[in-house]
């Protein structure tokens, strides 16, 4: 049973635009897919459909194997938001802020049980945070608090990981940390993820095997249709840079990254889109 | 010292129950006080408390107007009436707040100001039209003693009506924590994580317009906005740890209540200005102390 | 969703609106007429009067109503103070200014208890319009000060730090500006003042052409009726209050010095100061105290004020509170019996 299998999917906001239109993927269980694509485009949309948090749309949606907001509703697919949205300014520390993941196991009347504490503690560790693990969140550093996020976002022990923008103003050194962190925790904790950004350059140099990259093992460009969904093929560098601008040199430093575009035109057409805006 | 004269005199029974009214209105409003702040909902908790007006308009015509005081009148039932009536426009007010700002790109403040003078003037008209024909023997409250009271005169009654709100404040806060600390910590993730957002928002805005009818009736309605601002605000600058926190925000809230209602006493002064004064200063100690400058 | 924080000067200036609309709401200008007022409606009075027309009168307080209604039944009579609102401190609508101008007959009070209605007269002179003020009738006037205040150990000038005018609205809980030396304008509760009222607005009726004699001795035979009235009532009141067995009272505001020494009560203290917005502890214990050193047993308020101080401190003393109403709605005998059931309760009950 694939993790998320998507069948034809549309969807527009009420009075709307389409914003999704004729979207078919299967996500396979332990996979880790990027989907990029440009502003607009439905990267975001499309997680929160996932996620449970959108209705109305047509065509069919399956995570694990339930409806969208069943799954959330069991905690199947925990979710690293972007960073901003956190009121640093609470008085909790990131074991707190970890805890608060789990609170679905959290009864609303009695004290939080030993086991939250452990795992809290656990996820705390796998994201190796454990070291300011005590300190307030608002005296956290940008890169700390991301993996504070994503330690809460296991806190509930998902399926499935979906990121949503998670390199967005992360320095280079950063998104290295970051890249090597996520591989871990595929590894270790066998889990399906989802990583959307607008920047494929962000993304892609997170891409690919050889210790340096996360492992994506797919991408999917997504411009309210799916342009690409490709396994590991060759990609011409040439339409890349058509597409993207970028001199690949730079960009891939890994050569067994595939990114398969349907035809030059398209690149074209969707790659200008997908220009890193930075 | 004449607060011993006041409260261990001949009238002690009477000079306690401000005492204890002033005490339950600090507690259950320093228990949301800190949310307040840290939602940035201390203008709402601002606009609310006018827009109350407009409610206590809306109760007096409905003949659920006994202003005077909780016990006098209309007893439990003209209570709960008042505060039925009056409650409910005030957590109307505080939703169309958030309605107004979210979904048709309002801004907050501008949503304040615009329900907040329209409540008000609601409310001036409501009591005019009242004046004019109400049934004989029936008064027509003005608009001060809507806006303002005064702890001097709060009766036993009205002490317990303060503290049975606060437990109730306390019971509900403590029942929804987890998802009302999640959704007030990261409101995003918190959907994302299935919290039901629109619940807990509701929530929390009863709370607060339940605390707000009830203070603004038995202290007047600047007392009950320092309240819900001053204590979590002096809270916040003096610990990390949010469970602190809230123990030191009912701590400053009382002290507050009880330094003003002792200089009250002692110097012969209405007591709403003074505590208000003392919290101010509480406030400003803990600027210089604590955590500062974050 | 993030709410930005709020500048504080939108903060202010949103507390200003709402200041601003509160001082609107308060100066609410309408002091409200009767039903049937003319005013609206007022047609251009002619400077002659046919004598089928109909009598204009204004009147401003609801007492002297019902004297006014009996002896001119057949007058367009236009009431300016609403029954359950406050005499002291009220305003006048547009309409009631246009009321006053063009009335026949203005039956007012005087002593400065209208300084609003003495502006409008001023500002609209007429000819043909005569004023009656109860005070032209009244015998050995009193003066504001005469008893003691309760609930003040500090001097006359009550500021509560709410200023208000005169011309503020019209029912405040409270009032202002008593000075000694004042008079006090509440004659209309002695039922022999209201007697020589009734005999002067006969007499001025008369001359209107409104009924009523013209003959300098004698009165009509409505006026007599209504001053056997108030004979009666008179009777009633001594004949009753005789018996209390305590003869001090403690009530709201000044407005029972005339009926006090027409019947020997005693006016205690007067609580009136404790019913501003806030007041002090001192203020209420004070109260309290003089109460109980006065041995009262009752504690009048008054159904134009908020009644919560007033309950507090007859609650403390372990007193009972009753109402005594200085204005009724236009029917005065009905509102001196009821004055006087209250009073009898609470002078005569243990």
């Amino acid at each position: 049973m694939p993790a998320i299998l998507i069948d034809n999917l549309s969807f527009a906001y009420p009075g709307g635009e389409p914003v999704l239109q004729g979207v078919s993927l299967a996500v396979e269980q332990g996979e880790m897919l990027a989907i990029v694509g440009p502003n607009g485009g439905g990267k975001t949309t499309l997680l929160r459909i996932i996620l449970g948090l959108l209705g109305g749309y047509s065509g069919r949606v399956e995570v694990c194997g339930l409806p969208p907001r069943e799954a959330q509703r069991r905690g199947l697919v925990g979710y690293v938001a972007q960073r901003q949205s956190a009121e640093l300014a609470f008085p909790i520390s990131a074991r707190q802020a970890v805890a608060m993941g789990a609170w679905r196991m959290l009864s609303a009347w009695r004290r939080e049980p030993r086991e939250v504490h452990t795992l809290a503690a656990e996820c705390l560790e796998r994201v190796g945070a454990t070291a300011f693990a005590d300190e307030p969140v608002g005296r956290l550093s940008g890169g700390q608090l991301q993996r504070v996020v994503i330690a809460r976002a296991l806190a509930s022990r998902p399926k499935i990981l979906a990121l949503d923008e998670p390199l967005t103003g992360v320095d280079a050194p950063g998104q290295k940390q970051f890249a090597r962190l996520i591989r871990t925790l595929h590894r270790d904790l066998g889990l399906t993820i989802l990583m959307v950004s607008h920047d494929l350059r962000a993304v892609a140099t997170g891409v690919g095997g050889g210790g340096t990259g996360a492992g994506c093992d797919r991408v999917a460009c997504l411009r309210r249709t799916l342009h690409f969904h490709a396994a590991p093929h060759g990609i011409t560098p040439q339409v890349l840079a058509e597409v993207f601008q970028h001199d690949l040199a730079d960009m891939f430093d890994l050569p067994d990254v595939h990114v398969h575009a349907h035809s030059a035109e398209e690149c074209r057409r969707d790659g200008n889109g997908a220009k890193s805006e930075k | 010292m004449k607060t011993f004269d006041f409260l261990f005199g001949d009238d002690a029974a009477m000079w306690w129950a401000p005492v204890a009214a002033g005490l339950g209105i600090a507690v259950q409003c320093a228990l949301l006080s800190v949310l307040t702040v840290l939602k940035r909902l201390s203008f709402v908790g601002q606009g609310v408390s006018h827009a109350a007006f407009g409610g206590v308009g809306l109760a007096v015509v409905l003949g659920f107007g006994a202003v005077d005081s909780l016990e006098g009148g209309q007893g439990a039932v003209g209570a709960a009436g008042y505060l039925l009536i009056v409650g409910g426009f005030c957590v109307t007010t505080a939703m169309l707040i958030a309605w107004l700002s979210d979904r048709r790109g309002v801004s907050a403040d501008t949503a304040i100001g615009i329900l907040l003078v329209a409540a008000m003037a609601l409310g001036a008209l409501l009591l005019h039209l009242h004046r004019l024909h109400a049934p004989p023997g029936v008064r027509t409250p003005n608009v001060e003693e809507v806006l303002f009271g005064s702890l001097t005169v709060v009766g036993w009654a009205d002490a317990a009506a303060a503290w049975g709100c606060a437990a109730a404040v306390g019971l509900v806060l403590w029942g929804t924590r987890r998802g009302l600390l999640f959704w007030a910590f990261d409101e995003s993730a918190a959907e994302a994580a299935g919290v039901p957002t629109r619940r807990v928002r509701l929530v929390l805005m009863t709370l607060l317009a339940l605390v707000i009818v009830v203070s603004m009736r038995l202290a007047g309605v600047v007392l009950a906005t320092a309240l819900l601002v001053l204590p979590g605000a002096a809270a916040l600058r003096l610990s990390h740890r949010l469970a602190r926190v809230m123990m030191l925000s009912v701590v400053v809230s009382v002290l507050g209540v009880a330094m003003g209602l002792v200089a009250s006493f002692e110097w012969n002064l209405p007591p709403g200005p003074c505590i208000v004064t003392v919290l101010a200063g509480l406030f400003l100690v803990t600027m210089g102390a604590g955590r500062g400058g974050k | 969703m993030r709410r930005s924080r709020v500048p504080s000067w939108r903060r202010a200036s949103a507390i200003a609106a709402a200041g601003v609309l509160a001082a609107a709401g308060a100066c609410d200008r309408e002091a409200a007429t009767a039903s049937g007022g003319p005013g609206a409606g007022h047609k251009e009075a002619a400077p002659d009067r046919q004598s089928d027309e109909r009598l204009r009168i204004v009147v401003t307080v609801p007492p002297l109503l019902w004297a006014v209604r009996e002896l001119a039944p057949d007058a367009e009579i236009e009431l300016i103070l609403k029954p359950g609102a406050s005499e002291h401190g009220f305003d006048l609508t547009p309409s009631q200014v246009q009321g006053i101008a063009r009335a026949d007959l203005v039956v007012m009070v005087g002593m400065q208890l209208e300084p609003v209605v003495d502006a409008a007269l001023r500002a609209r002179a007429s000819a043909k319009r005569r004023v009656l003020r109860f005070e032209s009738v009244v015998e050995a006037p009193l003066s504001y000060g005469a008893e003691e205040h309760a609930g003040h150990d500090h001097d006359h000038g009550h500021d509560h730090g709410h200023d208000h005018d005169h011309d503020h609205d019209h029912d405040h809980d409270h009032d202002h500006g008593h000075e000694h030396g004042e008079l006090d304008p509440h004659a209309w509760l002695d039922p022999t003042q209201m007697k020589r009222f009734i005999v002067a607005l006969d007499r001025e009726l008369a001359g209107l052409g409104g009924g009523g004699t013209e003959a300098e001795d004698s009165v009509s035979d409505r006026a007599r009726a209504l001053m056997a009235e108030c004979d009666r009532i008179d009777a009633v009141y001594r004949e009753r209050l005789a018996k209390a067995a305590s003869r001090r009272i403690v009530t709201h505001h000044n407005a029972w010095q005339y009926l006090a020494r027409r019947y020997g009560l005693e006016v205690a203290a007067v609580i009136q100061p404790i019913e501003s917005l806030e007041p002090t502890p001192a203020d209420i214990q004070s109260a309290v105290d003089a109460i109980r050193a006065e041995g009262v047993k009752a504690v009048f308020i008054e159904p134009q004020f908020s009644s919560r101080a007033a309950e507090r401190v007859a609650e403390a003393a372990g007193v009972q509170v009753l109402t005594l109403d200085p204005l009724g709605d236009g029917d005065w005998p009905g509102l001196m019996e009821s004055n006087l059931e209250q009073l009898v309760k609470g002078l005569t009950q243990p």
